[in-house]
C-alpha cells in the first residue's frame, strides 16, 4: 500500500468516525426532543379527555393544570383516549372502540408513578392515575409527523455522511498527492542514479520543509561518500607509490650490480642498500596491515589492565634498539598514585602507537631528542611526546587521521606518512584523543589522552 | 640498593640497573618510583628503610 493511499484512507477513516458520531448525536437529540414534545401533547390530550368527561377542577388542579391556558384541542393521528376504572373497566372511550390493550403491569406502573409515558411499536401512551376518583386516564396516538421528520433526518444524515465521505476522500487523495509529489520526484531522481552519475546531486526544492531537508541530507550523504571514495582512491594511490619506490630502487641497484663485476666490499654495500629498502617495504606493509586490521577489530575482546608507565618503558627500549642515536627522556608531570597508572586497553596496539611517535621524533626532529611526559590523576592519563623540528602545517593537523596526509611535511626525510594516522586510529579505538600543538617556533607536542 | 646496603646508589645507576636506560636525571622519574617503594615498605612500618642523599641518590639502612 502506497503512502498516499495510506494517508488518504487514514484521514477518511477519521472523518468517517467524526461524521458518524456527530450524526448519531444529532439524531439522538432530535429523537429525544420529538418524544418529549409528543409526551407533552399526549399529557394535554389526557387532561382534555378528563376535562371533557366532566371531572372536577380540583383533580385538574392536583395535576398542576391551569385550565384556561392549557386545554387547547390538539390534532393527533389515530388518537384514542380511555378512562378506565381501577378494576380495569372502560368508563369512557374516544373513539368508542378500543384499539389497544394495556397490561396489568403497565396499570400498576401508572398507579405507582401517578403519571407514566410508554410506547408500543409506533403508538405512544400517556397514563395518569386520578387518586380521588380511583381511575386511569390514558391518551394514546401515533406521532406521524414526528416519526416522518425523524425518518427524513435519518435519510439526510446517511446521505450527507456518504457524500461528505466521498468528497473528503477525493480532496484528501488530491491533497496528499500534491503534498507528496516532491517526494515522488525525489524517488524518481534517486532511481535514475547509477554508478555513472553517482555524484550527481538531487537539488529538488529550496524550501525548509521536510522534503527539502531529506534532499539536502541525501546530497550531503552523497558528498560524504564521494569524500570517502576519494580518500580511498588517494590511499591506494599513495600506497602503490610507496611500494613502487623501494621496489624500483631495489631493481635499479640489482640491475647495476649485475651489469658490472663488483668487489666483495661493493657487493656488501649493494646488499646493505637492498636491506634498507627491504626494511622500508616491511615497515610499510606492516603499517598497511595494521591500518586494515582496525576495520574488523573486535576491540572489547582484547582489553587488558596494565601499567602505562611500564608500556612506555617497553616502547622506549624498542626505540633505543631500533632508532640508533635517539635520546629519550621520560618523566612525570605530577606525582601520581600508583593505581592511577593502571589502564584498560590493548598493550600491543598502544605500544605500536608510542613507537610510531618515537619513530616520528627520530625521523623529523633536529637533534633526535624526544621528551616523554606522563600525567596521571584519578582516571585521566596524558602522555606528551615533545621534540624539536619542523612543525606540522594546519592542513596536516586537521587531516591527521587520514593516511598519507602528513606526506607534505615529510620533505626529504625518509617516511611514509602513515604513523600519525595509525596513532590516531589506535587512540580513537581506546576512546581517547590524540592531539598536536606547537610550542614556540620549532617544538612539536603530541598528546595522547586516555581515561 | 639491597645488595649495596649502606652505600648510596646514584639516580643514574638506578635508572640503568632497573630499566636499562639512561634518562636525563633532571626528570622526577626516580623520585616517583622511590615514593611508590616508600609507600610499600616504609609508610606502613615504624622503622624506615629508604634514605635520600640530596641531589645524588638513595640508600637503605
Amino acid at each position: 500500500m502506497t503512502l498516499k493511499l495510506r494517508f488518504a484512507l487514514l484521514f477518511n477513516l477519521i472523518v468517517a468516525i467524526i461524521l458518524i458520531l456527530s450524526s448519531i448525536t444529532i439524531y439522538s437529540f432530535f429523537s429525544l426532543h420529538r418524544q418529549k414534545e409528543f409526551k407533552n401533547k399526549l399529557r394535554t390530550e389526557a387532561i382534555i379527555s378528563l376535562s371533557n368527561f366532566g371531572n372536577n377542577n380540583q383533580n385538574l388542579k392536583d395535576l398542576g393544570i391551569n385550565i384556561s391556558n392549557e386545554l387547547t384541542e390538539i390534532y393527533l393521528f389515530e388518537k384514542q383516549n380511555l378512562i378506565i376504572s381501577e378494576d380495569k373497566k372502560i368508563i369512557n372511550a374516544t373513539p368508542t372502540k378500543s384499539i389497544f390493550k394495556i397490561s396489568t403491569k403497565t396499570f400498576a406502573l401508572i398507579k405507582n408513578l401517578k403519571e407514566y409515558f410508554f410506547k408500543e411499536s409506533n403508538r405512544e401512551f400517556f397514563g395518569i392515575y386520578i387518586v380521588n376518583e380511583k381511575m386511569f386516564v390514558i391518551a394514546s396516538a401515533i406521532d406521524k409527523d414526528g416519526l416522518n421528520k425523524l425518518a427524513n433526518l435519518r435519510l439526510i444524515l446517511v446521505g450527507v455522511f456518504f457524500c461528505f465521505l466521498i468528497l473528503t476522500g477525493l480532496i484528501t487523495y488530491w491533497f496528499v498527492n500534491s503534498a507528496l509529489r516532491p517526494l515522488t520526484n525525489l524517488n524518481n531522481k534517486i532511481k535514475l542514479t547509477t554508478e555513472k552519475n553517482l555524484w550527481q546531486k538531487v537539488e529538488l526544492t529550496k524550501g525548509k520543509d521536510e522534503i527539502a531537508q531529506i534532499t539536502s541530507n541525501y546530497d550531503a550523504l552523497i558528498e560524504r561518500l564521494k569524500n570517502a571514495f576519494d580518500l580511498q582512491k588517494n590511499f591506494v594511490q599513495y600506497a602503490s607509490h610507496e611500494l613502487r619506490t623501494p621496489l624500483t630502487l631495489m631493481y635499479a641497484t640489482t640491475q647495476a650490480a649485475l651489469n658490472k663485476k663488483l668487489t666483495e666490499e661493493e657487493y656488501k654495500k649493494t646488499l646493505e642498500l637492498l636491506q634498507v629498502e627491504q626494511n622500508n617495504l616491511i615497515d610499510l606493509t606492516n603499517s598497511l596491515l595494521l591500518l586494515s586490521q582496525f576495520e574488523k577489530l573486535e576491540f572489547s575482546s582484547i582489553l587488558h589492565t596494565f601499567r602505562i608507565d611500564e608500556l612506555i618503558y617497553d616502547a622506549i627500549s624498542y626505540g633505543k634498539a631500533n632508532f640508533p642515536g635517539i635520546i629519550i627522556d621520560f618523566g612525570f608531570e605530577n606525582f601520581p598514585e600508583e593505581n592511577n597508572l593502571l589502564i584498560n586497553g590493548n598493550e600491543t596496539l598502544l605500544k605500536s602507537a608510542f613507537i610510531n611517535l618515537i619513530k616520528n621524533a627520530f625521523l623529523y626532529s633536529e637533534n633526535k631528542k624526544l621528551s616523554i611526559l606522563l600525567f596521571a590523576k584519578n582516571k585521566d592519563i596524558q602522555i606528551h611526546f615533545i621534540n624539536t623540528g619542523n612543525q606540522l602545517t594546519e592542513s596536516v593537523i586537521s587531516n591527521m587521521k587520514i593516511p598519507f596526509s602528513s606526506r607534505e611535511n615529510i620533505g626529504l626525510v625518509k617516511g611514509i606518512g602513515l604513523g600519525l594516522s595509525i596513532v590516531q586510529k589506535i587512540i580513537s579505538i581506546h576512546n581517547g584523543t590524540f592531539s598536536y600543538s606547537k610550542i614556540s617556533t620549532n617544538i612539536n607536542k603530541f598528546t595522547i589522552a586516555l581515561s | 640498593m639491597a645488595e649495596n646496603k649502606g652505600r648510596i646508589t646514584p639516580k643514574q645507576e638506578i635508572l640503568e640497573k632497573v630499566w636499562d636506560l639512561s634518562f636525563d636525571t633532571g626528570t622526577n622519574t626516580i623520585e616517583v618510583y622511590i615514593s611508590f617503594l616508600r609507600n610499600k615498605i616504609d609508610k606502613p612500618f615504624e622503622r624506615k628503610l629508604i634514605y635520600t642523599k640530596s641531589n645524588f641518590g638513595y640508600y637503605l639502612k
